[in-house]
């Protein structure tokens, strides 16, 4: 049986007939091409995942298609905003906060979720509260230095074009 | 951050390296651009699924899957009929796509199907009748050495397949291998002088039997790979893997295809650590032949747990003795190491690394490698070390204790250093493990005694080291001038947490352009020059080498230019930040971008420079680990107090990776000690397959590691640089298990200290008396 879903993904109203099985995570991925949300596990474990549904963070592997009826669906590709990267995507870069970087997509859509609702964390609060999604590579210190810069509102936002490269001038007279 | 012990002085001050760097693909990253295995699609793609063997053990009597043809969107079928005879080698795991005659683990592929959607795939999977006659089954390492075990056999036998284990360790075994004896696949011995001998010169001898659990690398991105076989007999596939040249040589070997039509793109790959090799490629390939159509397989995590490669579980008794002025007299060891259905785990590493981090006068190191019938194992940063210095490391912290030595300065009296040899014989280059020691002991941490634990529990302090040999392969890179004086370098290296940054300050420092002027590409295997497996902690080590040299060439051909246009010898031609010049006239110069636009109209053509490496030996890498811990003695709950990760990376090219890495390997140390364990029922069948009974360490559970680089020259790495990924490990989890037998008083011998088995450890000393107060038993 097909149903006939109508959302807005990053701001752009989507209109597709689904079938009513189909987890988001994959709507987003095989049907759109937004490939930026994971699959880690599938199970909600490891938030890898996670993308935002009225602003809320959802696991995707957990949520169907159908149940983002009418809803604004927000995955990592739609965090930049005026060509720069948000403020806690800029703070993962600085940092060095992305190893293999197959669980940044997760971390920084829920951290930003999370920085929003929680603006003033202690770092107790901060680590429980990324707690649901998981790194393999870094142990974790490097993310959570990259949300406090946050936090202390010291991370200026990146550019995503590269600046133009400084060029040596030609000798005279040439 | 770091500490210089041992640096040569530049001829000219460092402009990128040795600086802290963002990644140069940080934005891919954050922005999800970056394309891992899972996210690659072809149009009219069919999905793969695999079907599992719900045996331990079974003999396959014969596979019928005409139903499965039959069925709603099912394209093709493969299974071990699909592949030849003579390019299946039975004993070794990638070259043994699906069970043959016999399926020996729960979870072996027996077969897999491509079908339209994977819905279609996974529902033809009930459709294939496999008629299986099961057989008497074997899980523990112990119980299959003895001599009326069930016994497990791989066809025909044959040789023994060693090439994976050989990319992590450089470090050749003297000891031969001893003829394969019921379920021992493989067999150790390392001798020196007369153990009895030198346990009756000791004042103190401490012993114990360790075990660790076998545990899963849990990259987070589980394995994928999509593979087109095109019209032209092109094999194209895209495949998250850590070696995308292994992949090409595995699947052209399996599938007779020559190398250069079997045409691998490594993706983005999210970790590896050691696990992500060959083992899913061959199927879609196969599959994709068949079906003469694109075929994805994506793995599960629930596969992951069940049938990738994970690390092995041990059991290994260590014994050492000491004189009361802390000179070690004598080390007996022995490892068993379980290697699951297939040999090939880093049992003869785990032997030899018993014996490689002091100087042991007197020495008997002896290790089996032992069938059973689990999923066998890989690779998984610094195999088997990570056994091995949980077992050494935790005796020596008994040792010191019962001599009531500081335990950093026993390690300092005894601790290898350059000219002394190793368990196999090898004499060692220059290592760093008296500096690491140093490190630790200058660590403010080591020096502030321990505060009282809250509601009386014990608090306990444990430090331990570790090495690791590494890998020393050779690697090729290309670099090429472009029209604005920039410049592309080319490698056929994974991108594995992001060496190539390190690369690119390479190729900067040589060219003497700033970071900006760099980028650096992964090219699939046509396009890209050799590079090796991206394991054994190798790639930065060798690619360092060759990226130099590719810098030198470019800049021979641009001096070549440069000279000719300045009417100077090329010799006499000086360079930086864009510019070249004569010496002998320093107001006249030429940019880079001139030169690059004269060479393209020359008949010299454009400027491509090209680099070969490899490092004239491996130098291993020490690590040291302190770790404070609290003890709720009541549920076993530990609480991580402290991290100290101390290690020598020779010379940082790029401090923040360093770091990440010591960070990194630290934690999942903490996994190791607290967590982690795969864990059998009694008919073979993994227990916990899926994140939320496999447990890794989460943000909450884990402090900040306070990560330590020492700098020591390492005479054959590019400016003095040492392999990097892997020591971290190797040392956590015996510092922390150590540190909460030190908390409890009482000896333990066990891989991960879970709450339950900390519990139960003090119920039992309670029983028996032992409660002395002596974590030295």
């Amino acid at each position: 049986m097909d149903y006939p879903l109508q959302l807005t993904v990053n701001g752009v109203p989507v209109k597709r007939i689904v079938e009513p099985q189909v987890r988001l995570l994959d709507f987003l991925r095989e049907d759109l091409g937004l490939t930026g949300a994971k699959e880690g596990c599938g199970t909600g474990d490891c938030g890898a995942c996670t993308v935002l549904i009225d602003g809320d963070p959802h696991h995707s592997c957990l949520t169907l298609a159908v149940e983002a009826e009418g809803a604004a669906v927000t995955t990592v590709e739609g965090l930049v905003t005026d060509d720069r990267l948000n403020e806690v995507q800029s703070a993962f870069v600085s940092e060095g906060a992305t190893q293999c970087g197959i669980c940044t997509p997760g971390f920084v859509v829920m951290a930003t979720a999370y920085l929003r609702d929680n603006p003033n964390p202690t770092d107790d609060e901060l680590r429980m509260g990324i707690a649901g999604n998981l790194c393999r590579c870094t142990g974790y210190e490097t993310i959570v230095t990259a949300l406090h810069s946050v936090i202390d509102g010291k991370v200026e936002r990146i550019e995503v074009a590269p600046e133009p490269l400084e060029l040596v001038p030609e000798p005279e007279g040439e | 951050m770091a500490k210089v012990v041992e640096r040569p002085q530049e001829k000219t001050a460092l402009r990128v390296a040795n600086k802290p760097v963002s990644r140069i693909d940080g934005i891919e990253n954050v922005t999800g651009a970056a394309k891992f295995g899972a996210d690659f699609s072809l149009p009219g793609m069919l999905w793969g699924a695999i079907l599992r063997s719900p045996h331990a053990h079974a003999r396959i009597r014969s596979i019928d899957y005409s139903k499965a043809l039959e069925a709603h969107g099912v394209v093709t079928v493969a299974t071990a009929a699909d592949f030849d005879d003579d390019v299946v080698e039975p004993t070794s795991r990638p070259h043994n796509v699906f069970a043959g005659e016999t399926a020996l683990y729960l979870g072996e592929a027996v077969a897999a199907v491509a079908a339209v959607t994977m819905e279609d795939a996974e529902a033809a999977l009930e459709l294939i009748e496999v008629d299986y006659e099961p057989l008497p089954h074997v899980l523990d390492p112990l119980r299959a050495m003895e001599p009326d075990s069930p016994v497990i056999r791989h066809g025909d036998g044959g040789e023994i397949d060693r090439t994976e284990m050989s990319f992590h360790s450089s470090v050749a075994s003297s000891a031969e291998d001893l003829e394969e004896s019921g379920n021992v696949s493989s067999q150790v011995q390392f001798g020196r002088g007369d153990v009895e001998e030198g346990f009756a010169e000791a004042d103190v001898i401490k012993e114990g039997r360790f075990t660790a659990a076998m545990v899963h690398q849990t990259y987070l991105e589980p394995h994928a790979a999509l593979a087109h076989f095109t019209p032209a007999g092109d094999m194209r596939m895209w495949v998250t893997s850590q070696g995308q040249f292994y992949v090409r040589d595995t699947v052209a070997r399996l599938l007779k295809l020559p190398a250069h039509k079997v045409i691998v793109q490594g993706t983005a790959i999210g970790g590896g650590f050691g696990g992500k090799m060959t083992l899913l490629a061959p199927i879609p390939a196969i599959l994709s032949k068949k079906a003469r159509k694109p075929v994805k397989v994506v793995w599960s995590r629930s596969e992951e747990l069940v049938a990738a490669n994970p690390a092995p579980g041990s059991v290994i008794d260590v014994k050492i003795g000491a004189k009361r002025d802390g000179t070690i007299t004598a080390l007996q060891g022995r490892v068993v190491m379980d290697t699951g259905a297939y040999p090939g785990s880093p049992m003869s590493t785990a032997t030899m690394l018993l014996g490689s981090c002091y100087v042991f006068p007197n020495m008997e190191l002896e290790g089996f490698e032992v069938l059973t019938n689990k999923v066998s194992v890989g690779a998984y940063r610094a195999p088997g070390a990570p056994n091995s210095a949980h077992a050494i490391e935790n005796v020596m912290n008994w040792v010191a204790h019962e001599i009531g030595m500081d335990p950093i300065d026993f390690r300092l009296k005894n601790a290898i250093g350059e000219g002394d040899r190793w368990p196999n014989g090898q004499p060692l280059p220059n290592v760093g493990a008296v500096e690491v020691l140093e490190a630790m002991k200058d660590h403010p941490v080591w020096g502030t005694p321990l505060a009282q634990g809250s509601n009386g529990n014990p608090r306990g302090r444990g430090a331990a080291i570790g090495c690791w040999s590494g890998g020393a392969g050779g690697s090729a890179a290309t670099i090429k001038l472009e029209a604005d004086g920039s410049f592309s370098v080319l490698v056929g290296t994974i991108n594995l947490t992001g060496n190539t940054t390190s690369i690119a300050q390479v190729a900067a420092e040589e060219l003497r352009v700033p970071l900006e002027y760099v980028s650096v590409h992964q090219g699939d295997t046509n396009e890209a020059p050799f590079g090796p497996v991206a394991g054994g902690s190798q790639v930065t080590y060798t690619m360092s080498l060759s990226a130099a040299a590719a810098a030198q060439d470019v800049l021979r051909q641009m001096k070549s230019v440069a000279a000719q246009r300045l009417g100077a010898d090329p010799d006499d031609i000086e360079f930086d930040e864009g510019k070249m010049w004569a010496q002998s006239d320093p107001d006249r110069y030429v940019t880079y971008r001139r030169i690059s636009d004269e060479a393209v109209g020359s008949a010299n053509g454009p400027i491509i420079g090209t680099g070969h490496g490899k490092p004239a030996r491996g130098n291993p890498g020490f690590a040291g680990t302190i770790a404070d811990v609290e003890v709720d003695t009541e549920t076993g709950l530990v609480t991580i107090l402290n991290l100290v990760g101390v290690q020598d990376a020779g010379f940082a090219i790029n401090p923040l990776s360093v770091k990440g890495q010591i960070q990194g390997g630290t934690i999942q140390g903490v996994g190791y000690a607290l967590l982690e364990e795969i864990v059998y029922d009694e008919d073979g069948r993994v227990q916990n397959a899926g994140l939320l009974d496999y447990r890794l360490p989460t943000a909450a559970d884990v402090p900040d590691v306070d990560a330590v680089i020492v700098e020591k020259h390492n005479p054959y790495g590019w400016k003095g640089t040492r392999i990097v990924g892997e020591p971290s490990i190797v040392p956590p989890g015996a510092a922390i298990t150590s540190a909460i037998s030190d908390a409890l008083g009482i000896p333990l011998h066990n891989m991960p200290l879970t709450p339950e088995r900390i519990v139960m450890a003090l119920r039992d000393a309670k029983a028996n008396g032992r409660s002395n107060g002596n974590p030295a038993g």
